[in-house]
């Protein structure tokens, strides 16, 4: 296997795939070091991007406000989404691209097993987190991924080995990357960046 | 699998899987039970090594680590007679064991003329088998709650008699003791008392919750690569690392294809006189000296 193996949303006649792929509410996760890629019907409950200032800020007597000195700016990114199954085959094709999307935490491993490097995610499909207003992605450092059944919505049991759950939550937290700038960029800030 | 109520168990046995706890080194008898399953989570967790930059850098200096997968489940253990509360009661309290850590004897005694004990290090011999989430991997049990829900109600003791002599001229036998031993004797339909019957037992002082709600966090260790390339792909960077032709870490069935990088290939076997470094000196945790074979199982050694 030479080629990155690119992994699409499920469509049939009765799940929510066909709705997303008419309107493109697709979410596609990359694995920058292998080039895999995973996509998902975008059905976002919650997101969150912040911005902060990491700073330490000192106080002198009688000096008004404090001495600020700033080493950078942080970027954390909170997503949340559903994967639902209307089917055996749908609720299969989803776990795999959970499987998918989780084996992106993992790194590239040397001959000896020792992990090589690990791997950003370059998240893209959702217009309120993307790198500039043409780019509609932003790689991201992903520190955590939790997948959580939601056990009230019903289960699909097509064999006493295998349950797949009607609805999945899925929740990534993030560091955003700041991207490359070209070489005459007044700064290393991109100059649409960020973009919402 | 211990009793359970026959409504419970032929509904299992046709279309769930139970929550089943083993260990590796044969230290107990497996166990196992359905539950009724209230929450499940995983946490997978990539450890990165984050240096802060100098003032005004944009980027930090990132090295990745590790990644950790960490599985908190909750469940209730429902009960419709004497019996079925005893079980789940036992079921928790071999859970609640699992917490704990390993330890030896020594053939010496302290100065009291108590027993020396050894601590062996971590319990991470376990093994946890729930379906097609967690398949039969080897768990490091960090939490076990254990609340039974007082307001469902007990099963209580009855010490009422019965007659006015026992079945061997003694004397008579209380409500609890009849139901105690009808149910370990004649139990059914027909026979002398039904499953759902069996309502008082004779263990005076005693109660047993009618619901158990129960919680456990366990982190789940790997025992093959996990990763991409590795030394099962060799010349295949871009396919899964353990290289056994299965979905990873959650099950799809055994007749659902797999994607094609998690497809398996032969691994030709290293030249002669050469050994992996992990299977020439393998890895010693807590005294014990964990060595990965040709089939990348690990074996634990002598």
């Amino acid at each position: 296997m030479t080629t990155p193996y690119s992994r699409p949303i499920y469509i049939d006649a009765v799940g929510i795939g066909g709705f997303a792929a008419a309107r493109e509410y697709i979410l596609t996760f990359t694995h920058i070091e292998t080039g895999h890629s995973v996509s998902f019907p975008a059905a976002i409950q919650s997101f969150s991007d912040t911005h902060t200032a990491e700073i330490s800020d000192k106080v002198f007597a009688d000096r008004m406000d404090p001495l600020i000195s700033q080493a950078s700016t942080g970027r954390k990114i909170s997503l949340t989404f559903k994967v639902l199954n209307a089917s055996v085959k749908e609720a299969r094709h989803n776990e795999q691209s959970i499987n998918m999307l989780i084996q992106m935490m993992y790194p590239k491993l040397r001959a000896n097993g020792k992990a090589s490097i690990g791997s950003f995610i370059k998240i893209s499909g959702f217009n309120m987190l993307k790198d500039s207003p043409t780019e509609k992605s932003a790689t991201c450092l992903v520190n955590k991924i939790n997948y959580s059944l939601n056990i009230d919505e019903g289960f699909i049991t097509p064999n006493t080995e295998e349950c797949h759950p009607v609805s999945i939550t899925i929740n990534l937290s993030a560091e955003a990357i700041v991207p490359d700038v070209p070489k005459d960029s007044p700064s290393p800030i991109p100059t649409n960046y960020p973009s919402y | 699998m211990s009793y359970q109520f026959s409504d419970i168990k032929s509904l299992g046995d046709k279309s769930y899987f139970g929550l089943s706890i083993s260990n590796a080194e044969g230290k107990f008898a497996p166990f196992s039970r359905y539950v009724f399953l209230t929450d499940y989570a995983e946490d997978f967790e990539a450890v990165w090594s984050i240096e802060p930059g100098g003032n005004g850098r944009i980027d930090k200096d990132y090295d990745y680590v590790s990644t950790n997968r960490k599985a908190n489940l909750s469940f209730k253990l429902p009960a419709k007679n004497v019996a079925e509360a005893k079980e789940n009661l036992d079921f928790c309290s071999k859970l609640a064991k699992t917490v704990y850590g390993s330890y030896s004897r020594e053939d010496e005694l302290t100065i009291f003329g108590n027993s020396r004990y050894r601590y062996n290090g971590a319990n991470i011999t376990n093994k946890v088998k729930f379906g097609n989430l967690i398949r039969n991997e080897l768990c490091f049990f960090t939490d076990f709650s254990f609340t039974p829900n007082i307001d469902a109600g007990v099963f209580e003791y009855n010490g009422q008699e019965i007659g006015l002599v026992g079945p061997n001229g003694g004397p008579p036998r209380t409500v609890g003791q009849t139901q105690t031993s009808h149910f370990s004797n004649d139990k059914g339909p027909d026979g002398l008392i039904s499953e759902t019957g069996y309502v008082y037992h004779d263990n005076k002082g005693d109660v047993y919750p009618k619901e158990v709600s129960v919680t456990i966090s366990v982190i789940v260790l790997h025992n093959y690569p996990l990763g991409f390339g590795g030394p099962r792909r060799p010349g295949k960077p871009l396919k899964w690392a353990e290289n056994k032709n299965r979905d990873w870490p959650h099950g799809t069935g055994p007749t659902y294809p797999v994607p094609s990088y998690m497809s398996s290939n032969p691994v030709p076997p290293p030249p002669d006189g050469e050994r992996r470094r992990d299977e020439a000196e393998g890895v010693e945790i807590d005294g014990k000296k964990y060595m990965v074979d040709g089939n990348g199982n690990i074996t634990i050694a002598d």
